[in-house]
């Protein structure tokens, strides 16, 4: 299986966006009960990169691999998930960044992607939440990703956001696949 | 702890306790300069376990387009689990804290002039495992059972360097398994005994 990073999200319709989506295949975290909690010695900083033992991990495949283990619990905590191990890491705002977002139009309605730090798609939707938070003024977005993570809208991604919900409203809310998401903190 | 995991290493240990005759090995056909190499037998940790195995790319100086575990020569002062664990990083980006090392099997040499030592372990499923391209096309699992079954290994006769020499098909998927890969398979799944489910 050679790997292809998904092309820019502006060249991708959202019949090509749910192919992506779909093909993803990730490690079944959900079904993996380990019994042993240990620290992993990493920290994901806000901007996105990872940290291990203080050093930046460069290879952004590496950082996949990690991200593909992410889980957060119910206390707040990420953790990577391996069958053995649960193993902490520490995530300084959201363990992913939203790097680049595109709206879309079917016959059921608009959808928004977004692209991942991890080149991941994510589309807004039900089970995918926006969620906004902060204050009025500066509001930060996040977009739920999958097992209790978030990525947080950078801020280019989230002046996108702003201006779409602009010309496609009065711009504190947004619509994608039937939900709406206010863009400003409750 | 993970079941996968405990059995293996039990397979494992009493596996190697013993003397086995015939295994495979074709230090008869090397160079006198022997290098050391490791490759690593990677399982994944799922309720019908998988062995990764990597294509060559098509271009490679050795062992162009052949399928292969991924592995490579020791650097100086490495060990074998070290190179083992470092060449998965370098050719699929599999990171070696993701991987549960169980141990160093049987040593294979080949009639290339390589000293293979092969490391068995356990690593999660569905990791997102990116080849690097400058070392491997490509890279595919196949079901430990399939694997370790004596009935999908095929004695085959091949002309090797003008000699006659008997070698090991394993096929699956449209995969052909054969040559030291198939060798250090067929070893292993002596030593583990993994098909006797009561054992």
């Amino acid at each position: 299986m050679p790997y292809d990073a998904p092309p820019s999200l502006a060249a991708l319709s959202l019949t090509e966006i749910a192919a992506a989506v779909e093909a993803r295949k990730l490690p079944p975290v959900a079904s993996w009960r380990p019994a042993e909690t240990v620290d992993s010695h990493m920290r994901i900083a806000a901007d996105g990169t990872w940290f291990h033992e203080g050093a930046p991990i460069r290879r952004p495949a590496m950082v996949r691999a990690f991200a593909s283990l992410l889980v957060r619990g119910e206390d707040g905590r990420h953790a990577l998930l391996t069958p053995e191990c649960r193993q902490l890491v520490e995530v300084e705002d959201a363990a992913f960044v939203a790097v680049d977002m595109v709206a879309r139009s079917d016959e059921t309605g608009p959808a928004l992607a977004f692209r991942l730090n991890t080149d991941e798609l994510v589309v807004a939707g039900p089970e995918h939440p926006l969620r906004a938070a902060g204050d009025p003024d500066t509001p930060a977005l996040y977009l739920a990703v999958r097992h209790g993570c978030e990525a947080r809208l950078d801020r280019s991604t989230w002046l996108q956001l702003a201006e779409y919900a602009l010309d496609h409203g009065a711009g504190s809310w947004v619509e994608s696949v039937g939900q709406r998401f206010a863009l400003t903190p409750a | 702890m993970s079941a996968l995991f405990e059995r293996l290493t039990r397979l494992f240990d009493e596996g190697h306790g013993v003397e086995l005759a015939d295994l495979h090995s074709d230090f008869n056909l090397a160079p006198p300069e022997i290098r050391a190499a490791a490759v690593l037998i990677a399982v994944t940790d799922r309720p019908e376990p998988g062995v990764l195995l990597t294509h060559r790319t098509p271009d490679m100086r050795q062992h162009a387009g052949q399928v292969a575990f991924p592995g490579g020569k020791l650097d100086p002062g490495e060990d074998a689990i070290t190179a083992a664990l470092r060449e998965a990083d370098e050719e699929l980006a599999l990171p070696p804290a993701l991987v549960r090392v169980i141990g160093a099997s049987d040593r294979f040499v080949t009639g290339t002039g390589y000293d293979i030592t092969p490391v068995l372990g356990v690593v999660p499923p569905d990791l997102p495992l990116v080849p690097n391209p400058s070392e491997v096309a490509g890279w595919f699992e196949v079901p430990l059972d399939h694997l370790f079954d004596p009935a999908n290994h095929v004695g085959r006769t091949r002309e090797w360097r003008g000699r006659t020499r008997e070698t090991i098909d394993i096929e699956w998927g449209g995969h052909l398994i054969w040559g030291v890969t198939a060798a250090i398979i067929v070893n292993l799944s002596r030593r583990l005994a993994w098909r006797d489910r009561d054992g």
